[in-house]
């Protein structure tokens, strides 16, 4: 097979100076090393495609070309592998010149399309994508990125129609599901809630659409039901950011039902539990750091504190527990420890009634 | 889902160690993450992942297990690395007379020159174990192969900040030079094990690249456990920058 030669140019100063592992102001101030460290990037991303490359840079113009007989198709899959790692700034260069080579393909009209709209240069972006479905009116993905598009250039009705034209062409694709149920959840979570819920039964493995079906359940009144979707959105990866918030409302959801019918009255299981906590830590101070940071680190995948179940158990105290006994004791252990950290659980009233009894408990003793 | 290769680091850090690895975030963090290997008051490993680096925590956990693994199959036990007070305030005094230094008023210039060197001493004890980790996961982790491509980015980038002229000219040339070269040694190192050579290029022309290779050799040359390699590089690069003397290993039983 004959090498195709594809060249695409862009300016150095559009270049992401962030993809390099060098400090922007030095680089802007040593236009050699910039241009060095520049080339070394193309070099070492052609390097795994295969082919030749030559990378030069003249007056502030970096010129790319690439030699190869994968040809075209290799470098768009390449450019979309990119895209899919959030690499934009060397995605799209490579996507517009495979664009100006095949100007009608709908590979490279969506991708290209979504990467700008993603970098918010939306009216490019919509360009692209109405040139797309204007192409391949039947293509859902395209009305749905065109209506993401709409969306972030503030156009809800515009986005609506985009959403609903794509869930017609396809009504079990979740990701037209959960965009549209997005957007009509912004005026009524009630009737976005059936669509999340057919977007989170189609993308089970998908943290984002799982959180925002828990949200919706919680937002629609059924924290029970949420609090289950959060926690499985919770594990699908425990360090994202999205599982941060999916913890944030499991704490806010779980507070909220364990204060349920007390209202403001402090309950006596808790009261209990603390007073017995005050107790532990005030026979065993070296005893409460361990024990109130294991606790802390088992929180981290939820301590279910509305189950009455005894079925925890620790490494730095013998028995098993119950989830809310768990989190007074853990309570306690930061009160002693640091009075300003925040336990991430309101039990102040128990607290206090805890040690008025433990203090009295020690004036008696004293008698 | 967690990523593989995390969860499996993070279960044999479990099995070689008996204590488990809790992850969580932290707010504000010197470095991208924070590690308090576990101890009898304190029955689990804690990784920190800074909130801002959120994006590479898997990659940033299992770095932390390398290191939890390095420092627990050390033969005498957990090594720790503890500075010799009077030694180090003698190399803090000469800091802190420093031209760069001079326009602080003494209070202040003692206090960063005490800064400077301890972050240098820091460098020396954490840059072995980092290399070590890297490796590792650049071998043995091909999930993580992006998100530590990402990480090294980032903190390659941030070392090179100290390359501008008026931190160069503010800073104690001994602790700036060792500083620099041990950046250029983590540099080189990354360039070798990727086959790529930006990071190298802005150590290429400060006068440490011989040095800074002395030290990778150092690196190489190292034999035994990941523990004793650990420890011993440490050695060999503080007798190779001359501060041998500044800090003593005691080590915990595990």
């Amino acid at each position: 097979m004959k090498p195709e030669s594809l060249t695409f140019t862009f300016l150095l100063e559009d270049f992401d100076l962030k993809k390099l592992p060098i400090d922007a102001a030095l680089l802007r101030s040593d236009r050699a090393m910039l241009e060095s460290a520049v080339s070394d990037y193309y070099a070492g991303q052609f390097r795994a495609l295969g082919g030749e490359a030559q990378i030069s840079i003249t007056q502030g113009l970096v010129s790319v070309r690439w030699l190869s007989e994968a040809g075209l198709p290799a470098l768009v899959e390449h450019s979309v592998a990119l895209l899919q790692q959030g690499e934009y700034g060397t995605a799209v260069p490579m996507l517009r010149t495979a664009l100006q080579h095949r100007p009608d393909d709908p590979v490279i009209l969506l991708n290209l399309g979504m990467a700008l709209s993603d970098m918010k240069q939306l009216a490019d972006a919509l360009t692209l994508l109405n040139r797309l479905v204007a192409l391949q009116p039947d293509q859902a993905q395209g009305w749905n990125a065109m209506g993401m598009a709409h969306v972030r250039n503030n156009d809800v009705q515009a986005a609506e129609q985009a959403f609903r034209r794509s869930f017609e062409l396809a009504p079990d694709d979740g990701y037209s599901l959960r965009n549209l149920g997005g957007l009509i959840a912004r005026r009524s979570p009630k009737e976005a809630l059936p669509l999340i819920k057919r977007a989170a039964e189609l993308l089970p493995e998908d943290q984002a659409v799982q959180h925002g079906y828990g949200r919706a359940l919680f937002e629609t009144g059924d924290a029970a039901a949420a609090d289950l979707v959060l926690e499985r959105a919770t594990a699908l990866n425990p360090l994202t950011e999205i599982a941060e918030l999916a913890r944030t409302l499991r704490t806010k959801i779980a507070h909220e039902n364990m204060r349920g019918a007390f209202g403001a009255t402090p309950r006596m299981d808790v009261v209990m539990y603390c007073l017995a906590a005050l107790k532990l830590f005030a026979g065993s101070p070296d005893k409460c750091q361990a024990i109130t940071f294991e606790i802390a680190m088992l929180g981290r995948q939820g301590l279910d504190i509305n189950n009455p179940d005894i079925k925890y158990t620790l490494k730095s105290l013998p028995g098993t527990f119950s989830g809310l006994q768990l989190v007074s004791y853990m309570y306690v252990g930061f009160k002693r420890l640091s009075p300003a950290a925040d336990a991430g659980i309101d039990l102040c009233r128990e607290y206090q009634q805890a040690q008025r009894l433990f203090e009295a408990d020690g004036v008696k003793r004293q008698r | 889902m967690p990523n593989a290769d995390t969860e499996r680091l993070m279960a044999l850090v479990e099995e070689r160690t008996g204590y488990r690895v809790a992850v969580d975030t932290i707010d504000k963090c010197a470095g991208d993450a924070e590690m308090i290997s576990a101890a009898p008051d304190h029955p689990f490993h804690l990784v920190r992942i800074a909130q801002n680096r959120l994006a590479g925590a898997d990659y940033l956990v299992a770095l932390q297990c390398t290191m939890l693994l390095s420092m627990w199959s050390h033969p005498l036990g957990i090594p720790k690395f503890r500075l010799i007070a009077d030694k180090v305030a003698h190399v803090v005094r000469q800091a802190a007379d420093c031209h760069g230094l001079a326009r602080l008023s003494p209070a202040l210039r003692e206090q960063t020159a005490l800064q400077m060197v301890r972050g240098l001493l820091h460098q020396l004890q954490s840059t072995p174990a980092e290399l070590i980790g890297i490796d590792y996961c650049y071998r043995e982790c091909p999930s993580l192969r992006q998100l530590q491509v990402d990480a090294l980015t980032i903190n390659l980038r941030f070392n090179t900040q100290s390359l501008k002229p008026d931190i160069k000219a503010f800073a104690p040339s001994d602790v700036y030079e060792k500083n620099q070269i041990m950046c250029a040694a983590l540099a080189r190192f990354w360039c070798d094990l990727t086959g790529t050579e930006a990071a190298w290029l802005p150590y290429k022309s400060i006068g440490v690249d011989t040095p800074a290779q002395g030290l990778l050799q150092k690196f190489r040359d190292a034999t035994g456990s990941l523990g004793e390699r650990s420890t011993n590089i440490v050695d060999a690069w503080a007798d190779e920058l001359g501060l041998r003397g500044l800090y003593e290993w005691t080590y915990r039983p595990t």
